[in-house]
Parts: C-alpha cells; structure tokens; sequence
C-alpha cells in the first residue's frame, strides 16, 4: 500500500502506512480465517445436529441472533436447515470468496472504492425485502441469492481497507500525541 | 491544535440506538436481517461523532469509528439485555406474542405457496415453542448476553467503519508544488 497521503491545513503530510505490508498481509489472512470459520460455523451446525451433538443448539442460537433462520427460506444439509437464511448465507460466503480475492490481488485494497456501488447493492436489498414485505412482489430465492451475493461481494472492498487502516491508526499513535492531536510520524512537504 | 471530542458520548447514543432496536420487542426483528438494527447504531455513533468535530480539529479517522464501534457495541449488548429483560419482567411475553403473530402468518404463507413441505410447518413451530421457552429463562439470557456480547461489538464495529466511509471527509491528494525556476 502506497500513495495514502494527505495534506492537512498547516500542509503536514500525513502518511498512513505505518502498517509493514507484512503486516498488512497477515491481518488479511486473520479476516479471511475468522471469515472461514464463520462459514463453517453456519455448515457446521447441520451437520452437527444430524449427528445428534448437544453444541448444535448453541451454535444455531448464536447464529440465531442474527438471523431469522426460518427452515423456509433456509438451505438444508442431510435434511437441517443452515445455521443462516439463504439472504445471510449468500453474504457470508461471498464475503469469504471476495476476502480471498483480496488476497489474491494484494494491489487492489490499497484505496477505499466509490461509495456508489456498495449504495447501490444495498438499496437493491433493502428494496428486494421491502416489496417481499409489503406484498407488492415477493421475493424468490434467486432475488435473495442476486442481492446478498452482491452485497457481500463488494463488502471487504471496503471494510478490509478501512479495518487496516483503523488498526493502523490504533498502533501508530501513543495516547499523548493523540491528545494534541498530532500525528507522531508527519513530515514536512517540500 | 484542539483535541478530538470524546468518544464514550458518541458511543453511548449508538449503543442506546442499538439496545433500542435490539432489545424492544417488534424493533428487535431489524437484526433478522444481517443486524441491521446493530449496524445502524454503529453508523449513528459515527454520525454522532462526526457532528462534533469542528475545523480546528484534527480529522476524524477510521482508528476512531473502529474504537466508537466497538464501545457501542458493548454498550449496546448489555442494554438490549436489560431492555429486553424489563419488557419480560414489566409487560409479560409481548415479544412472544409478536412474534408468534408473525411466524405464523409466515409460516401460513409459506405452507400456501409450498415454500414448506406441509409436516415440517408443526416441527417448525415446536422448535419456535422451545426457543420462547429458553429466551424466558434466567440461563438462556444469560447465553443470550454472552452471544451479544461477542456479536454486537463486530456488527456495530463493521457498521462504524462503514459509516465513517460515508460520512470522512475526502482527504486531500498529495500534489507535487511546482518547482521554483
């Protein structure tokens, strides 16, 4: 990541990486491991109760907490719905696949996108469950898998940038500085 | 240069935003769809935040939506629990109720359009009777709190960041001043 500078009114140049692209690289493999894991939490917890395991209702309460998980309009494994609706489960395992691009194309995350699209995706799920709601057109499968995909498909496009950026931020600046509200690495521009 | 505004006020308003929308029964259905209600209270206390900043302050940074995140989230979690907590104790299964009143419109819905196999609709309504059940005891709070206390920190954290993205002034791209000849 390079070229993230900004010039603030004194004409200080403030430099964000101060995150070791190692670094950067590592906290994108602990995204996309937690990611992973929450996939397999959400796969995992079927296959669970099918095997007739206690910890099955926890983890389909856990994920119940974000999520209606109605048998309905869930995908099923050996006869149990997913810990997560087909909306959810479309998100999260698209977050993972573009998680994992991200690290495949490590160029791309430098620079946070257009907000534009992400709006975009999601006013178009957000409209997808208000028709479903209101019963002016109800809302297929299809329509569910198009809208969450998309949605957690653009996500870490924005997140993983941002979440680096964050924790870099967080690391660079011992507490005094930041009660001046300076900076401890700035120079002075030509 | 003056110091940024502190964070734990703006923290508080989302956590409340999130207890609110979290713990008050009918709201709390928001966070069926992917936490909304969470990630809404996160955005709000970035909002929050970002409102108090004035020209002479250092920019407002994704460190710090990441930190607001995070406290409201906390917040967020203990107070939907008491907030949902009072609604039982106060006003007796009110989120029940609501609840079953939509469930089984869905369910009837969804059984008319065959989006259910007829006998799983009676299976589906036991495990929605079991889980009623165990939301009204004193240990499956407690499981709820311990489950909101780890989920609502990341959703209202993504929701900050997400937030920040919308409302962060655009910075400023670093331009080469002409060489004097």
């Amino acid at each position: 990541m390079q070229g993230r500078e900004r010039l603030d009114k004194n004409g200080i140049c403030y430099d964000n990486d101060f995150m070791p692209v190692r670094t950067q690289r590592r906290l994108l493999i602990g995204i996309a491991f937690l990611a992973a894991l929450w996939c397999t939490g959400i796969f995992g917890a079927p296959l669970m109760r099918h095997a007739g395991l206690g910890i099955a209702d926890h983890l389909y309460a856990f994920y119940g907490r974000v999520c209606h998980q109605l048998g309905g309009r869930s995908w099923h494994l050996n006869g149990e719905p997913l810990a997560v609706c087909v909306r959810c489960s479309a998100i999260y395992l698209s977050f993972l696949a573009s998680v994992l691009a991200l690290l495949a194309f490590p160029s791309r995350w430098s620079r946070i996108p257009s907000m534009i699209p992400l709006a975009a995706a999601l006013s178009l799920m957000a409209l997808d469950a208000f028709l479903n709601v209101t019963g002016i057109a109800a809302s297929t499968e299809l329509h569910r898998v198009i809208t969450g995909s998309l949605v957690g498909a653009l996500l870490p496009w924005y997140l993983v940038p941002l979440l680096v950026d964050a924790i870099a931020g967080v690391r660079r600046t011992p507490r005094s500085n930041v009660a001046q509200g300076e900076p401890v690495h700035v120079r002075k521009t030509k | 240069m003056f110091e940024k505004p502190n964070k734990l006020r703006s923290a508080l308003m989302g956590g409340a935003v999130i207890g609110l929308l979290s713990g008050v029964p009918g709201l709390n259905l928001l966070n069926c769809c992917c936490c909304l209600g969470i990630m809404l209270g996160g955005v709000f206390a970035v909002y929050a935040y970002r409102r108090e900043f004035t020209d002479e302050m250092p920019p407002m940074e994704s460190s710090d939506a990441l930190i607001i995140g995070i406290i409201a989230g906390i917040i967020g979690a203990v107070g939907a629990s008491v907030i949902s907590g009072l609604f039982n104790v106060v006003f007796g299964p009110i989120e029940e109720r609501l609840l079953r009143g939509f469930w089984d419109k869905l369910v009837q819905r969804l059984e008319e359009q065959g989006g259910v196999p007829g006998g799983s609709v009676d299976d589906l309504r036991a495990q929605m009777d079991r889980s009623m059940a165990e939301s009204r005891s004193l240990g499956g709070m407690l499981r709820g709190l311990v489950f909101a206390l780890i989920l609502y920190p990341i959703f209202a954290m993504l929701g900050a960041l997400i937030g920040f993205a919308f409302f962060r002034k655009k910075p400023v791209t670093h331009v080469q001043p002409p060489q004097a000849t």
